[in-house]
């Protein structure tokens, strides 16, 4: 143990060593103690306070949404030619975001990559809540939202199947799907530490919630092994997954007609595009639950900074698609395209396009420095500039291809009302309030898994030790 | 009674009672049930009460049923017996408009007018219809219109008014109707004409004013000038080749712009004319001449039929100078903007140089100021109208003042042969409205009018300002107003009369060339409403009261007989009435005499470098009769594209001097009288001069109230215009205020962008190659990768074919397809925010305007040249795809193709994702954001389409292609025993109203269909053909008959 300690400083030094993931001096006890006891303490009065706030912002998307449904579309400022407009953008926005959660989980649970232990189950909460507050829109964008079932293939009166031409539809079964495989998921990892917090219960309700939701278990070596099995196919069913849904919701624009939209570029930028906005939300987050609920040592500067690089990588994806963008607009010859792609860099909505080019594509390129991507302030402040960009490329997409399409006297232009700005508001404190229920019910590190990393450093510090 | 002894037969009984017949047993055989048990206690038995019940419910109803008490005959001549509850009636009558009257057929589903047609036997409809008679219908059931007689603002009764009239009149006819005044407008209604004889008779000293907002007194003065007398000259543009238009918006808010444009259009076909196509008469000499230029577009290649080469003899060519940018100016081959002060030197130029030599040419020519551009034009002109000597025409506006009118009549009446016209003029005591309305205002000044009687008209709103006609009203003891609405004058009368609208009165009228036709109710009046031959009648003592027999009366006089009378009635003209044409000699002195004192008020020969105001009639408003209708208010602007509000309409190099832009609010101060108005920028407006629409700024209107924030007003364009100035003036100075006024506009943009979406070539060219047409886009190879689950090449396919060389833009379509489709109105708070519902809308292009800077791959920029500018029109409805992408990504398939090849909308379906909308690439679809009936006043309810769903909020439309009205056909034809179609019975709203003839709809698979050999023309193509969506309607390319001596 005193061994493991002494070791600590290392990896600082040599580049070669990987850092440890989890730090201090810790035992599977510790561990249990530590990510247990944020669930089982005293609430704390700050959560009162922002789960209090959270939750009047949830009522007035409430509010809103009813407004909406009593009134009609016309209370968001959408208009003819833009019929999509901060609707679409922010159904894409949020299910932009809940990739990374399905990514951590699922893509590189596969590939063995530990360091994600810390952070898979915050991350995965997220992707929930993100999709819960994406299929809002979907659901009340429509004009008659007592008909949105019709979206559904159900045996009616009407003896009508929805069509299946459309990529709307197909986006009825990709977040359906989506939403279900997620919420398994992370349903299922989080069995064993259910059980931990049903067997550490001090009341009677505490543990016979946590006992019916532990689905009796009691962390033999035959349920181990079914679970890891089940864990494993449930990540190879979300793997094509995180693949298909953002492919998909692209393919929305990417069948259609529209100049800006019709690209077959969309399904791998669209892809990158929200696993880059997906993993500065997760930081975003896990900073500010790193910091309020003393998890340093769980989730390291090791577990920021791969992060980082990440959003780098994503970034420059993004980046690149932007670019091949207008060169495609340009080698096609087509002057509709090439229009389009001129009017969003120099047309009315310029500033829409160069805040998004700023926040995505030059921001996530100052992680090329060590020094800033180990900054917390830094990549803090960064999380959330490209969470912003993130925001605008889909408005961008949808708004400024829409705006002015193939004939001139069509065109026009689309400015937000309070609906609009207040709705979006709302979305927020949903998944903040959902959030908050998150880290106070559940454990917000997945405990089991961390126990499997610690196990593996314990070992590999003892043998170093032994030689 | 003793009923035992008078038994005669064998008796047979069942009890002693029976037997006895006894009281008790008598009411026991009488009463089915105990005593008790079956009547009500009260005095109302349950029979009795039923009865009542059922009958106060029948009466009940029967409050809502009017007996007609007049009879109306159908146009369709059916007997009443034969009338199918729910089937439509059409009825003709007249519309009366500007002085003259338009015929009409008019449809009434179930007693109620819906839906204005033209009447094809009117010569002033030909079956067109002016925008302004389409929208007439909705006036009829204006929740805001007067719904009583008023006495000093409270309500009273038509009886209180002729008890109080009564006596007034008596004491009036007593003084030889010294003191009574009456003030009208224009009519040419004989029935009125018969009334006015007759008052003069019974009151000699009474007089008789008349006055328009807008008026045609100019060219019936320059009449007088040169013909010495007041003669109507009417331009038939069929038999001309070459017009000059100075100031004349002819094809435009000109009263009789319908046959017009009707005449017009029948030089404009370059070889597709479709008359001649539908009597058969194929292949006149040219046809044969080329038979190898035609080129098809790929999508026709299989119909190999000659397409139709041009005949460039057939085509006219016109010029326009104007100052105002009118759409007129749009249809111009050659379009120069000038002030409407110098056009007038123009004119005299063009004499001169035409070689007539009256007196005043160079004086007035003087005003040209040897503007070079302007040189040009006349020597080209000239030479032009030379070589086409009685086959050309000048027209002048009804703006210009008289001696402008009188050169053009000298210069007519050697160049024009017959496609001018002269008829004498519909009353021979011609008075100048302006001279009319400021004797009125002297005389109730000076105290010497006691009684006044206004028949309909706003004087108070449109008189000249500088006569205050207020004030002089206020000076009269006794004023009595007839109107629709209590507007500003009526709240200012003694008395006001609610006006019975002319779908519900009788009366008569004559059009431009005196054809009679009776004016036919639909409906009794719906507020019990007077016409002005009623009031008249009643306040005059004329042997007859009600409007019925007053007309009546007078055309069986003329007609004979109760025959002709039916006739005349059920056709819509009265045949024969027509005024023969004379041939006046034109009085060359005296016009030369006029044109060396030509009217002093700074109208002309101003100090160059002043600013001109211009009033114009407004598109949409008139003179402001239309302020309150919705549909007029929303349809936006020909060429502004303006909606809910006039404003400053100047040139783009005007703005830049005076350092203004769109919405800038300016002062106008022009003879001390000050008006704040925003600027809207009309790229080839006149330089130098501002225009300004006249009918706004009339805000007290009930519209603006129902109709949302944000709708209303505009500007009072009457409160700068002086008797002196009633159209034009220099010396109006224009200050920014530095506010600024929200403006909404359907269309802010003015370029094309360099894409081909308006095609359009030169005459020459296009004869030259008419491949020209279809090879200005590259015709992209295209083929689907799936079968189409509709065969496209069985029984009726629909389509349409637009031509944009004969559409004017009138915007007659656009509000035919708002009637019969039940389009609602959203308001200038929700056109702003880009939401107006019109399934078919004008696209408006200004050419010659460089693209956006940044649209690579368009069009090289331009120089802006704003004397170059020229406008294009371009009518845009649903596309009707056959390959429609709107339908592919409509999840819950509420789109959906039929057999027919419609891109059908089930409205049921809809669940409202717009997805449709955005993958729209012509953006017709029309999205429900909010319920736009929810506050329709239960009479506007009246006016709509029975045959038209009403669309709920949340729910996509779009244009049908009036598939109710083929529905309705195809039923007809079932029923009379699956007869196929005739190419033609089906006809579109749009399509219905078109002055032009533009939009022909039919049978794309009948080769022998007129829509099939338009489509087969080589000016034919289709929007966006690289996207493969195979749209069912075609436009046929523009042309300019282009003068090759003014290019370069």
């Amino acid at each position: 143990m005193q061994a493991v300690a002494n070791e600590i400083p290392v990896p600082k030094k040599n580049p070669l060593i990987k850092p440890l993931l989890i730090e201090g001096e810790q035992t599977y006890a510790t561990l249990t103690e530590q990510i247990s006891t944020v669930v089982e303490g005293k609430t704390p009065r700050n959560w009162y306070i922002a789960f209090g706030l959270s939750f009047c912002i949830t009522a007035m998307l409430g509010s809103m949404l009813g407004y909406l449904v009593l009134t009609g579309i016309g209370v968001w400022g959408n208009n003819q030619p833009v019929g999509w407009a901060w609707d679409i953008t922010n159904f894409v926005f949020w299910i932009g975001i809940g990739h990374a959660g399905t990514l951590i989980s699922a893509i590189l649970f596969l590939f063995r990559q530990k360091w994600r232990t810390s952070i898979n189950r915050a991350a995965e909460a997220m992707t929930l809540f993100a999709v819960a507050c994406a299929a809002i829109y979907p659901g009340f964008h429509v004009g008659r939202i007592w008909f949105a079932y019709w979206l559904f293939p159900l045996p009616y009166n009407q003896g009508m199947w929805p069509n299946f031409r459309s990529p709307l539809e197909w986006d009825v079964f990709a977040v359906s799907t989506y939403g279900t495989v997620s919420l398994l998921f992370w349903y299922v990892g989080l069995i064993p530490d259910l059980a931990t917090l049903r067997d550490r219960a001090t009341t009677r309700l505490r543990q016979v919630i946590y006992g019916v939701f532990s689905l009796g278990w009691r962390g033999s070596n035959r349920h181990w092994q079914h679970y890891e099995v089940a864990y494993m196919i449930l990540a190879g069913i979300s793997t094509p997954l995180v693949l298909s849904v953002h492919t998909i919701v692209s393919f929305d624009f990417a069948v259609s007609k529209i100049p800006g939209w019709h690209t077959t570029i969309f399904p791998p930028y669209f892809v990158a595009g929200a696993v880059f906005s997906g993993f500065a939300m997760v930081m975003t987050l896990m900073l500010v639950a790193r910091w309020a609920l003393n998890l340093q040592h769980l989730i390291t500067m090791y577990h920021l900074e791969v992060m980082n690089k990440i959003m780098l990588v994503t970034g420059s994806i993004v980046g690149y698609a932007y670019t091949m963008e207008f060169f495609m607009a340009w080698y096609s010859g087509n002057m509709y395209e090439k229009f389009t792609f001129f009017n969003r860099a120099f047309g009315p909505y310029a500033w829409a396009y160069w805040t998004m080019f700023t926040c995505n594509v030059v921001s996530p390129q100052c992680f090329w420095s060590k020094k800033l991507r180990t900054s917390i302030p830094f990549m803090f402040f960064i999380s959330i500039v490209i969470n912003i960009g993130m925001w605008f490329e889909r408005f961008v997409i949808i708004g400024t291809s829409l705006h002015r399409d193939f004939l001139p006297s069509s065109w026009g232009y689309f400015r937000p009302t309070f609906v609009d700005i207040l709705t979006f508001a709302g979305t927020f404190g949903l998944f903040m309030t959902l959030f908050l229920l998150f880290i106070r019910f559940i454990p917000v590190i997945a405990l089991a898994e961390v126990k499997g990393v610690l196990a593996g450093q314990l070992h590999k510090a003892q043998g170093h030790s032994k030689h | 009674m003793k009923p035992v002894e008078q038994k005669t037969e064998k008796q047979y009984w069942r009890s002693l009672d029976q037997l006895s017949d006894t009281p008790e047993f008598r009411n026991f055989l009488h009463r089915e049930f105990p005593e008790g048990a079956s009547e009500f206690t009260s005095e109302v038995d349950r029979r009795k009460f039923l009865l009542l019940m059922a009958a106060g419910i029948g009466m009940a109803g029967l409050t809502a049923c009017r007996r007609p008490i007049e009879k109306i005959i159908p146009a369709a001549g059916r007997l009443a017996e034969q009338i199918v509850p729910g089937a439509p009636q059409h009825y003709a009558t007249t519309f009366n408009f500007g002085g003259q009257s338009q015929g009409l057929l008019v449809r009434s589903n179930d007693g109620r007018p819906t839906k204005v047609e033209g009447n094809p036997n009117h010569p002033a409809s030909l079956g067109g219809t002016s925008g302004y008679a389409q929208a007439s219908v909705l006036d009829l059931y204006d929740p805001d219109r007067s719904k009583n007689v008023t006495k000093s603002k409270v309500a009273s009764k038509w009886e209180d008014f002729v008890a109080a009239a009564t006596p007034v009149f008596a004491e009036l006819k007593g003084k030889q109707g010294d003191g009574l005044r009456f003030l009208a407008e224009s009519n040419s209604s004989p029935a009125l004409r018969e009334l006015k004889d007759y008052i003069s008779k019974t009151f000699p000293q009474a007089k008789w004013h008349t006055y328009d907002a807008i008026s045609n007194e100019n060219a019936l003065s320059g009449a007088a000038l040169a013909f010495g007398q007041p003669v109507h000259v009417h331009y038939a543009f069929d038999k001309a080749d070459v017009i000059l238009a100075l100031d004349a918006d002819f094809l435009g808010c000109d009263v009789g712009s319908t046959a017009n444009v009707k005449n017009f259009a029948k030089k404009r076909r370059a070889g597709t004319d479709i008359e001649a196509k539908e009597h058969g008469e194929h292949g006149t000499a040219t046809h044969e001449e080329k038979p190898e230029e035609k080129k098809e577009g790929e999508a026709h290649k299989t119909t190999a039929e000659p397409s139709a080469p041009v005949n460039a003899e057939k085509m006219n060519r016109l010029y326009v100078v104007e100052s105002n940018f009118t759409v007129t100016g749009a249809m111009a081959d050659h379009r120069l903007r000038m002030q409407s002060s110098k056009i007038g030197g123009f004119l005299a130029a063009l004499a001169k140089k035409f070689g007539l030599t009256v007196g005043g040419l160079d004086k007035n020519a003087d005003s040209l100021n040897g503007n070079p551009l302007a040189e040009k034009w006349i020597a080209a002109i000239a030479k032009d109208l030379t070589a086409n000597k009685g086959k050309a025409v000048v027209v002048v506006g009804s703006r210009q003042p008289a001696h402008v009118h009188a050169l053009a009549n000298l210069i007519n009446s050697t160049v024009a042969g017959d496609s001018v016209k002269y008829t004498r003029a519909f009353d021979e005591k011609f008075e100048s409205g302006i001279a009319s309305i400021k004797t009125l205002v002297d005389d109730a000044n000076a105290k010497k009018v006691s009684t006044l009687v206004i028949l309909g008209g706003n004087p108070v709103y449109a008189a000249p300002a500088n006569l205050k006609f207020l004030d002089a009203l206020k000076a009269i003891t006794t004023k009595i107003h007839l109107g629709l609405y209590q507007d500003e004058t009526a709240v200012e009368c003694d008395w006001h009369i609610n006006e019975a609208h002319y779908l519900e009165s009788w009366g008569d009228g004559r059009s431009y060339d005196g054809t009679a036709s009776i004016q036919q109710p639909l409906v009794a009046p719906l507020f019990n409403g007077k016409s002005a031959l009623e009031l008249l009648a009643a306040v005059s003592g004329y042997p007859q009261e009600s409007g019925y027999d007053i007309v009546k009366n007078l055309w069986l006089k003329t007609l004979g007989g109760e025959k002709a009378w039916n006739k005349s009635v059920h056709d819509g003209v009265i045949a024969g009435t027509a005024f023969p044409e004379i041939k006046p000699a034109v009085n060359a002195g005296a016009i030369g005499g006029a044109l060396e004192n030509p009217p002093t008020g700074g109208v002309l020969l101003a100090a160059k470098d002043d600013i001109e105001i211009n009033f114009v009639p407004d598109a949409s408003l008139y003179d402001g009769r239309f302020a309150n209708n919705a549909w007029m208010q929303e349809v936006p602007d020909p060429l502004t594209k303006l909606v809910w509000d006039n404003a400053a309409l100047m040139s783009r190099d005007m703005a830049e001097r005076l350092g203004v832009k769109n919405e800038d609010e300016v002062e106008l101060t022009f003879k001390g009288q000050k008006l704040r108005i925003p600027v809207w920028i009309l790229p080839g407006h006149a330089p130098n001069s501002v225009s300004i629409s006249l009918g706004y700024g009339r805000s007290g209107l009930g519209l603006f109230k129902r109709a949302g924030k944000g709708s209303g007003g505009g500007s009072n364009a009457n409160l700068l215009r002086t008797s002196d100035a009633q159209d034009f003036a220099m010396g109006v100075s224009v200050v920014k205020t530095g506010g600024t006024y929200k403006l909404a506009s359907t269309q802010d943009h003015w370029s094309m962008e360099g894409r081909h979406l308006v095609r359009e070539a030169t005459l020459d060219d296009f004869v030259k190659k008419p491949e020209v047409i279809k090879e200005m886009v590259e015709e992209a190879e295209v083929f689907s990768v799936y079968a189409h689950p509709v065969n496209y090449s069985e029984g009726n396919q629909w389509g349409m074919a637009i031509d944009l060389n004969t559409c004017v833009g009138c915007n007659a379509c656009v509000l035919a397809c708002q009637s019969e489709n039940n389009i609602p109105i959203v308001g200038k708070d929700q056109v702003l925010r880009g939401r107006s519902m019109h399934w078919i809308r004008m696209d408006r292009y200004f050419t010659n305007v460089p693209s956006t800077e940044f649209a690579i791959g368009g069009a090289k920029p331009l120089v802006f040249n704003e004397d170059q500018m020229q406008a294009v029109q371009q009518p845009m409805t649903c596309q009707q795809c056959e390959n429609a992408p709107c339908e592919e990504v409509c999840p819950v398939a509420a789109t959906v193709h039929n057999e027919e090849g419609l891109n059908t909308m089930a409205y049921n379906r809809c669940v409202g994702t717009r997805y449709c909308s955005n993958n729209c690439p012509f953006k017709v679809r029309r999205f429900n954001y909010l319920n736009w009936h929810k506050d329709m006043a239960e009479t506007e309810k009246m006016v709509q389409n029975p045959d038209v769903t009403v669309r709920m909020r949340g729910v996509m439309e779009k244009c049908t292609y009036c598939v109710q009205r083929i529905q309705t056909v195809k039923i007809q034809a079932k029923v009379e025993g699956h007869r196929p179609i005739k190419d033609g019975e089906i006809t579109p709203a749009c399509a219905q109203a078109c002055p032009a003839d533009s939009i022909i709809f039919g049978n794309i698979n009948d080769p022998q269909s007129r829509v099939s050999k338009l489509k087969k023309q080589a000016r034919d193509y289709q929007l966006l053909t690289e996207l493969n969506v195979k749209p069912r309607t075609s436009y046929l390319a523009k042309l300019r008959n282009v003068n090759k001596e003014l290019e370069a």
